[in-house]
């Protein structure tokens, strides 16, 4: 499957279909090697993804291991995507126990005092916990703090 | 062996083409259609 393809782009096209049969699989081919269109790719349902250097022969042997169950990838794709492991992991190790339990129910969603309650702390702990984190993230707000937390960022 | 049933979706005419006769060609897969464009793919696959 193409990525950038006239219309309806193959991404999209893969949650189509996927949404008809969850058992048919997918394939990427593709000149893109940006981390956002291989995350969206893998998310939309692909199991694989080779770039469009990729010679014959990989592509076949990559068709018969995706058959067989595994994903194939590119080298230069598998790398970026442990890459990204790594960087979302890093940037939470900073954090303490505590610190991480607030990021954790910030991401779902709950108040400062509905933290406070569900940790049994006051709000002020709350706010001096959150101030801390986002320092240690260097974000500046909620929504930053998160989105580095799901590593969208 | 049962041949591994493929279908390409990829509007580049060369691409399509090169991908669907190299692959074709072996006995380990059977080409099943090819798309130059995601809706066609989406309303007929699978």
């Amino acid at each position: 499957m193409d990525i950038n393809l006239p219309g309806m782009n193959g991404i999209d096209c893969i949650r189509q279909v996927k949404r008809k049969c969850n058992t048919i699989q997918f394939i990427m081919f593709t000149v893109y090697e940006t981390d956002d269109k291989i995350f969206e790719a893998l998310k939309a349902g692909a199991s694989g993804y080779l770039l469009k250097k990729s010679n014959f022969d990989v592509i076949a042997s990559a068709l018969k291991e995706l058959h067989a169950g595994g994903s194939p990838m590119s080298a230069h794709i598998a790398r970026k995507l442990v890459n990204v492991f790594h960087q979302k992991k890093n940037s939470m190790d900073v954090l303490s126990t505590r610190e991480n339990e607030i990021l954790h129910l910030l991401a779902e969603g709950l108040l400062y005092k509905e933290i406070a309650d569900q940790l049994s702390i006051t709000t002020g702990t709350v706010s001096q916990h959150i101030h801390n984190l986002y320092e240690k993230l260097h974000v500046q707000n909620r929504t930053e703090a998160i989105n580095k937390f799901l590593g969208r960022e | 062996m049962v041949p591994i049933t493929l279908s390409i979706v990829e509007d580049l005419d060369e691409v399509r083409e090169g991908l669907s006769s190299f692959l074709g060609s072996s006995d380990d897969f059977l080409i099943l259609e090819t798309f130059r464009n995601a809706e066609e793919a989406a309303a007929k696959l699978p």
